[in-house]
Formats: structure tokens, C-alpha cells, sequence
């Protein structure tokens, strides 16, 4: 009859009870059936990250380590650069654009050829403080005017259009040179659907990984805050908290079971109880003399800036603004749109900046295109190619990076790309996380001089 | 371990006086094979014998619940409702008088993982979930085939570009490496020529559509074979080589047995699976009848997925609940049915637990406890629900705890619905 690990199960009480290996027929069984490779395991059965969550819930602030962060801002249905970096000395731009184009006198001019839209004050504030670089002309070689692919290269960073689905920030995350573990290392606030340009590309996990722990290189997408937590629904206050409590008990009692697929759950359990809790005191306790104005990306920023101040070494953020699809009736439509943005990024900034924290966040913006450059008959826009990005941080040498697209030589109606937008990526992944980026974009890119 | 011992453990479970067919065996098959047991499954399959209860997962009664939420499929697509898609499968496994085929469904979706972000239309992709459904159990070779030809995975694999003289590799890459034989068990130049194999079969107002005049009709040599070969060819190809078997057979360990077959095992399982003609259904019932099955070791082995943990918590409390909530929260867990995250599907394992992943299955049974209505469980007692819900022992401490915090709950529907959530959120109900 088999026995050993392998072997029937006559007895369950007697399992956990019975140390593994304990009779020779049994062990050879173990050692033969598994390599080795749980045994050596063992050792390393506690996620790693689980280290990072008990550094913060010992009250280590992250943000006092000076670890970097990069904030993404996704500008959803391609924003129009044309209207938000205004070339205001070009003539070509007031010809193509009867109806909508911004007048010399509105424009907030930063240099003799453009200038920001009326409504971004607190990015004019921001660049002339010289925290907020602007990228001028970035797009990739062939471009595509459809959403759903080109929002698909831009989050993949992949112009051949592969079956890999993963993103240029999930890849990031997966490369932890020089960074701790993390509870929660990339985080999406907004919605409960994961951007592409966070989901990881891993190999299927060998055996070797599955005794590892993958899962703290994952990001997570949430709604809001309000959702890392025990919700406790339906229930008191008082009761909600005992009843925190009692899970958090259950699961930080031991197990006679100290490796495996039980323990490893047990202790992950464990510390998303401490961690989840930690989080809540810190955002209960997190104030700002900032006031962050009524807008949707306001509270979503001011959130990125509630869980890095908790310090859960987050090193990613993504949030998304949308609604940038103007095909008509634009002006009204931008202009409110770029004064959330501008807003309630000058907001964020203010922010981290009175938190000490500012010189950790780099902050950068992306949309899938730019518009055309001649309106359409609707005083709206069509899909188009390059536009302008925008680079804002403690850590950014401020100012205009290129020249404006020349609007007198288009291929197509649309400006010709100067910045290749996987350099900005490079920027933000090597220069500024300290992670290698050509593997992460696939080939070396240059980064840009400007953190 | 020696192949001897490898072959031995593939051998039927034999019940005896001192390794009975017992409750708890039961309890771990309808777990395994299905989603779970209430106490009158359970005394069922008890009844049946390991075999029985084996042919039931697959072929018991199905239910007219079921059978109405299956045919509201065609409904459901009209939509085109990612969250009413994901709603109606978890339904269906909620409702599945025969869960086996569910299951099977789900695992060739994390295999053949196609995403409806991409395809964007759901009538293609409840096209390929009937495909799964009814034929997930069948040979593989012909599963691979209407794979091959199938809408929603040639709109996924970007087959439309594969043509003459400009052949795009995607398929054929994908069928070599995901499909049918892993990595490193085929060259390059086998992608490269395959691919030729493949061009001209493309989809055309959502059906597949051999274009000839896309098609190159030379000669290809594929695994050092040469002929004209057309894509049929190759999949049959692919379906016959012994790595096939052998790369099923592991996934397939691992998903229904144990996630870490050492490689004499490996090796057994795939030179019974190529026995059996890659029937999986055939070969599946008798993994599920194996003495490796009701080992020791492979109890409390797997960590459930969030399909596995929302539907067997829904199933064995005899909750009900809203499909579009539970569609919600299975995807803040992680798994998003019909958007799975990359070809390679989920990675699964370890890789679904994560802080915000375990938050949303502690918030999710919470959701669950307050069911409007909810099956009773023997006297109510904290044994009587840890047995429902838990396979295997909980050390007395935490027992006790749970015993003295719904101790002066005097209300016995309180008392049960606290019970529930808590023990739901247990480490052990993580695993199964």
C-alpha cells in the first residue's frame, strides 16, 4: 500500500499532527516527488512582500524613505494638443481653426510660440515654478486613429500588436531592481477593471515561482479607497469593528500546518487584515490645509495622495479622466475638462508639496492621440496623431521639451511626431524609477533630460 | 518516487475498512469536480460510490433552472454587456446539476484564454463558451480543431492578417506554445512554416471563412514532416505528438489535483492520457477515481479561484444572490470571466491572492450572509457550519473564538449569518 504524502488519507485529524516526512517511506516519497523544491521553500514561504506590509504597519511611512512614485494620468478619448499647448504665433493654426481655436489675448503664453489654455492657471503656476515639463509632438511612427488600438499601444508600449495583453507598467512592476516589496505596489483608482498598461506578462509560474510569491509584483483596481477594507455592511460601527477584529484573530492564530498552500494564505490573510486597517487610521488621519476642488480626478489624486502619505510603498499610480472625444461643440466641452486637470493637479501638488512628499512624485499625463489640425463642420475634432504630454514633480527640470509641430508640413492632415512616446516612458521607468527600461519597452530608448 | 509508485497512484482508490468512501471524500470530490456540496449532494455522491458520484459531476439531472438560465444566452448577447455575460456563466455554475461540465468549460477558458475586450463582440464569445460547454469533455484533437476555426479565437489571434506571403505567426505561435505542447517542444522554423499552413483561414461577418486566395498552398515542413499542408493538417499534428498528452495532462493535474506533479508523475499522466486517445472526459473520471485524487497530500492542496470560492459559497449556503454584484465582485477578486488578463490566461495558484483580492472574498461572503434566504445547517452549532463549509481540521483555538463571539448572539439567524461570513473568511475556505 502507498503511504507517504502521496497516500490515502485514512485519518484527517492525524494529518496536520504528523510531521512531514516523519517515517522513512514517507520522506523518500517527499524528497522524491517534490526535488527538493519545497523543502528549500520553506524558508521562503512567507510572501515577501508581507515584510513590506509589516514595515508599514509597524509605522514606517514610505514616504519619508524617499521612494519614488509615478503618477499616470490617462486623458481618455484623445485630448486635443492643439487647443491645450496653443501655438498662438502660428498663423496656420488660426486658419485651420476658424471657430475654435483659442484667441492670442486668452492664451497663457510661455514662451513666444505657445501657451497653455485659459483655464490651466495651476499648470501655468506649475511650469513657471519650473515643476512641469510639456513634451512637445509625441506619437509613434504609423500611427493609429483608431481608440481602442491605439490606446492598446500606448498602454502596451507594442507597435506590432502581439497577442501579449500586458502592460508597460505592469512589466515595470514585475522588475523590482532596487525597490522593497510591497503590499500594494501599483494601484488603478477609479474603476474595478484593470488598465491594460498595469496587467503584468509573467511566465507561467514553474514550480519554483508557485513557491515564491508573484502575487506582490500584481497591481489592483479599485473603485476607491473605501473598498481596501473589511466593509463590515449592515452591521454597527461597534459590531463591524469586533467583527474585524475576530477575522484578523482567526487568521494570525498558527496552524499546526507551517508550509504550504495553508500557511502561505493564512499569513497573506493576516497581513491584509493589519495592512487594510493601517490604511484606514492613516487616511482617517491624513489632513491637508489643501483644498482640492469638486471634481472626480480632484478625489481621485487626492486618494493617491492619501495612500502614498500611509507609506505602503506603492511605487505606481493610474488614474483616468475621460471624455476628451470632442468630435463636436469642443470649446466647452475641453475647457471644463482642462480645468479639472489642471485643477486638481495643482491641487495634488500643493498637496504632497505641504506633506514634504513632492519631490517623490513624478506625474506624468498620456491620451491615445492628438486631434486634426483642421476642425471638423461640427466646431469639434477629429482623430488625429502627436500631441503634447505633460511632466509635473519636486524631481522635474521644468520647461518645453522640442519645438512645436510645424503646422505648414503634415502627413495626412495631422502633425508629424518629433518624440517617440516610449523616450517619455523610458524617462519615467529609468530615469526615474530606477528600473531598466529596454526590457521593459522591448528596445533601448533614449530618456529624456528632465528629472 | 519511483515510475512504479507514479503508475499506482494513477490506479482506481480502492475503499477499506481503514480508508473508507466517506463524507469527507465525497465532500472534496464535488469540490474538486464541481463547485461544491450541500449535506444532500453529499449523501448522494456518499451513496453513489467513487464511481458513481464521478459519472453523476458529468451526467447526473440537470435542473430546469439550469437548463432556462443556459438558454438565455442568445438573450444575454444581445447586449454586448461584458458584466451580464460574466452574470449568466456564474449563474449557470451556481445552478449546474452537472458542475463537472462547468468546470471543464472554465478551464479550457484560462486555456484557450480569449478576451472579449478584444473580440468585442459577446455573441463570438458565447459562441466559444457552447464550444467549451459541449465539448470540453470530448478527444482533444477535435476540440483544438473547431478551436482553430473559431470565431472568436481567430478575431483574438489576428488570423484576418494571416495571408500569402505575408504570414502573421500569432496562431500558430500560440497553438505550439499555449495550446497543445509548451514551451520548448517545438523550433521556431515549426511557428514559422505552420503559420504559412494557417493563412487564408480568417473570419468573415463573425464566421470562419477559408479565404483560397489567401492561402499558401506550397509545401511546409512542420516537425520535420513536408507536404501541403493546410491547418487541419497541422493541428492533427500538433494533437498527436507525445508533448501534447504530456503538457495536457500536467495542467490538468494541476488544476483538478495538485499544483506540483513531480516529473515521474508527469510523465505517467501523460502516457495515460495518450492511452485513453486524449478523451479528457474518460481520462478525467478516472483521475478523479485516482488513489493521487483522495491522497493525502492533495487535500486542501489548491487554492480555490474566485469562481471557486463565489459560486461553492453560494451553492453550499443556498444563498441568492444578484448576478451582476456577484459578476462584480468574482472580478474585483480578479478573475473577470471573458476578459482574462492575456493569452496566457490567469496564472492562478498563489497568484490569486493578493491584499485587494482577499478583501473582496472576506466583503463578498459578507454580501453573501445577507441573502434574503439561506439554507439551514444541521443545529446551527459552529461544528455543524465549519463542516458545511471547511474540508478538514480547525485548530481548537480558532474554534473556540468563534464559538465565544457568536456566543451571546441569542438570535439563531443572526447567529447563523455571522457564522457564515467568518468561517467563509477563514484561511482554510481559501483552499480546497
Amino acid at each position: 500500500m502507498l503511504t507517504g504524502e502521496w497516500g490515502q488519507t485514512p485519518d484527517d485529524g492525524n494529518r496536520q499532527s504528523r510531521p512531514l516526512g516523519s517515517d522513512p517511506v514517507s520522506r523518500r516519497g517527499f524528497l522524491g516527488a517534490i526535488g527538493g523544491v519545497v523543502l528549500a521553500s520553506a524558508a521562503f514561504d512567507v510572501p515577501r512582500f508581507l515584510v513590506r506590509a509589516a514595515l508599514a504597519a509597524g509605522g514606517q511611512p514610505a514616504a519619508k524613505s524617499g521612494e519614488r512614485v509615478l503618477v499616470v494620468v490617462q486623458l481618455q478619448g484623445g485630448n486635443d494638443g492643439l487647443n491645450t499647448v496653443v501655438p498662438f504665433a502660428m498663423d496656420d493654426y488660426y486658419r485651420r481653426r476658424p471657430s475654435i481655436a483659442i484667441a492670442r489675448a486668452d492664451v497663457r503664453k510661455l514662451d513666444d510660440v505657445v501657451g497653455l489654455h485659459p483655464e490651466m492657471s495651476g499648470m501655468e503656476s506649475l511650469f513657471k515654478d519650473g515643476r512641469l515639463a510639456i513634451v512637445q509632438g509625441v506619437g509613434y511612427p504609423d500611427p493609429d486613429r483608431s481608440h481602442f488600438r491605439s490606446t492598446e499601444i500606448w498602454e502596451s508600449a507594442d507597435l506590432a500588436g502581439g497577442a501579449s495583453r500586458s502592460g508597460w507598467l505592469g512589466r515595470c512592476l514585475c522588475d523590482r531592481s532596487g525597490h522593497g516589496e510591497s503590499l500594494l505596489p501599483g494601484v488603478a483608482l477609479g474603476g474595478r477593471e484593470m488598465p491594460q498598461a498595469l496587467v503584468a506578462d509573467r511566465p507561467r509560474p514553474t514550480r519554483n515561482d508557485a513557491a515564491g510569491d508573484e502575487s506582490a509584483s500584481s497591481a489592483v483596481a479599485v473603485e476607491s479607497l473605501d473598498e481596501f477594507r473589511v466593509r463590515g455592511e449592515g452591521l454597527s460601527p461597534e459590531k463591524a469593528a469586533l467583527e474585524r477584529k475576530l477575522l484578523a484573530d482567526l487568521a494570525g492564530e498558527p496552524r499546526i500546518d507551517t508550509e504550504g498552500s495553508l500557511e502561505f494564505v493564512r499569513q497573506s490573510l493576516s497581513s491584509t487584515f493589519a495592512a487594510a486597517e493601517r490604511l484606514h487610521d492613516a487616511v482617517s488621519r491624513y489632513s491637508s490645509p489643501v483644498n482640492y476642488p469638486d471634481f472626480d480626478l480632484a478625489r481621485k489624486l487626492r486618494q493617491v495622495a492619501q495612500v502614498h502619505l500611509a507609506g505602503f510603498g506603492t511605487r505606481i499610480f493610474f488614474v483616468t479622466l475621460g471624455g476628451f472625444d470632442t468630435h463636436a461643440s469642443q470649446r466647452q466641452t475641453q475647457a471644463l475638462l482642462l480645468r479639472e486637470l489642471s485643477q486638481s493637479l495643482a491641487a495634488f501638488v500643493a498637496d504632497l508639496r505641504h506633506h514634504g512628499a513632492l519631490d517623490q512624485v513624478l506625474v506624468m499625463t498620456f491620451s491615445e492621440f492628438g486631434r486634426r489640425v483642421e476642425e471638423n463642420g461640427s466646431a469639434g475634432t477629429d482623430h488625429g496623431t502627436a500631441a503634447p504630454l505633460f511632466i509635473a514633480g519636486g524631481g522635474v527640470k521644468g520647461g518645453l521639451v522640442g519645438a512645436h509641430p510645424r503646422l505648414d508640413d503634415l502627413v495626412d492632415g495631422d502633425v508629424k511626431f518629433a518624440v517617440d512616446f516610449r523616450r517619455v516612458y523610458a524617462t519615467a521607468i529609468e530615469s526615474w524609477l530606477g528600473v531598466p527600461s529596454a526590457s521593459v519597452l522591448g528596445a533601448p530608448f533614449d530618456p529624456l533630460p528632465i528629472v | 518516487m519511483i515510475d512504479g509508485d507514479a503508475k499506482k497512484l494513477l490506479e482506481p482508490f480502492e475503499p477499506s475498512a481503514e480508508d473508507p468512501w466517506d463524507r469527507a471524500k465525497a465532500a472534496h470530490l464535488l469540490r474538486r469536480g464541481g463547485f461544491g456540496g450541500t449535506a444532500l449532494e453529499i449523501d448522494a455522491a456518499l451513496k453513489a460510490g467513487p464511481e458513481g458520484a464521478v459519472h453523476a459531476l458529468a451526467e447526473g439531472d440537470e435542473c430546469d433552472a439550469y437548463r432556462d438560465t443556459l438558454a438565455l444566452g442568445d438573450v444575454i448577447v444581445a447586449s454586448n454587456d461584458l458584466e451580464s455575460l460574466q452574470a449568466w456563466w456564474l449563474l449557470r455554475c451556481v445552478r449546474a446539476g452537472r458542475p463537472l461540465r462547468e468546470k471543464i468549460a472554465l478551464f479550457w477558458h484560462g486555456h484557450f484564454a480569449t478576451s472579449l475586450a478584444k473580440v468585442e463582440r459577446a455573441r463570438l464569445m458565447l459562441r466559444q463558451n457552447r464550444l467549451f460547454l459541449e465539448r470540453g469533455l470530448g478527444p482533444f484533437e477535435e476540440l483544438l480543431q473547431a478551436v482553430s476555426r473559431d470565431p472568436a479565437m481567430l478575431v483574438w489571434l489576428d488570423s484576418n492578417d494571416n495571408r500569402r506571403g505575408k504570414p502573421n505567426e500569432n496562431y500558430a505561435r500560440e497553438l505550439m506554445e499555449l495550446f497543445s505542447l509548451g514551451l520548448g517542444n517545438y523550433a521556431e522554423g515549426d511557428v514559422k512554416e505552420a503559420a504559412r499552413a494557417f493563412t487564408g483561414w480568417h473570419v468573415q461577418g463573425g464566421e470562419f471563412f477559408f479565404d483560397a486566395d489567401k492561402h499558401d498552398a506550397g509545401s511546409k515542413t512542420v516537425f520535420g514532416k513536408s507536404g501541403a499542408w493546410d491547418g487541419g493538417d497541422v493541428v492533427a499534428m500538433c494533437a498527436r505528438r507525445p508533448e501534447c498528452a504530456a503538457f495536457l495532462a500536467r495542467k490538468l493535474f494541476e488544476f483538478f489535483v495538485h499544483p506540483e506533479p513531480d516529473p515521474a508523475l508527469v510523465a505517467a499522466l501523460g502516457e495515460s492520457l495518450r492511452a485513453r486517445g486524449l478523451r479528457i472526459g474518460d481520462w478525467l473520471a478516472s483521475l478523479l477515481q485516482s488513489r493521487a485524487f483522495y491522497s493525502r497530500r492533495a487535500r486542501r492542496a489548491v487554492i480555490k479561484s474566485p469562481v471557486d470560492f463565489a459560486v461553492g459559497l453560494v451553492r453550499v449556503s443556498g444563498a441568492t444572490v444578484d448576478g451582476k454584484a456577484m459578476a462584480r465582485a468574482v472580478a474585483s477578486m480578479g478573475q473577470s470571466l471573458f476578459a482574462p488578463p492575456t493569452v496566457k490566461g490567469w496564472d492562478g495558484g498563489r497568484h490569486w491572492i493578493s491584499a485587494a483580492a482577499l478583501l473582496a472574498r472576506v466583503n463578498f461572503a459578507a454580501a453573501v450572509s445577507r441573502s434574503p434566504k439561506l439554507d439551514a445547517f444541521g443545529d446551527g452549532s459552529v461544528d455543524a457550519l465549519l463542516a458545511a463549509f471547511v474540508d478538514g481540521p480547525i485548530p481548537a483555538p480558532v474554534r473556540d473564538r468563534l464559538a465565544a463571539h457568536v456566543a451571546p448572539l441569542h438570535d439563531p439567524d443572526t447567529r447563523m449569518r455571522t457564522l457564515i461570513r467568518t468561517i467563509a473568511s477563514l484561511p482554510e475556505s481559501h483552499l480546497c
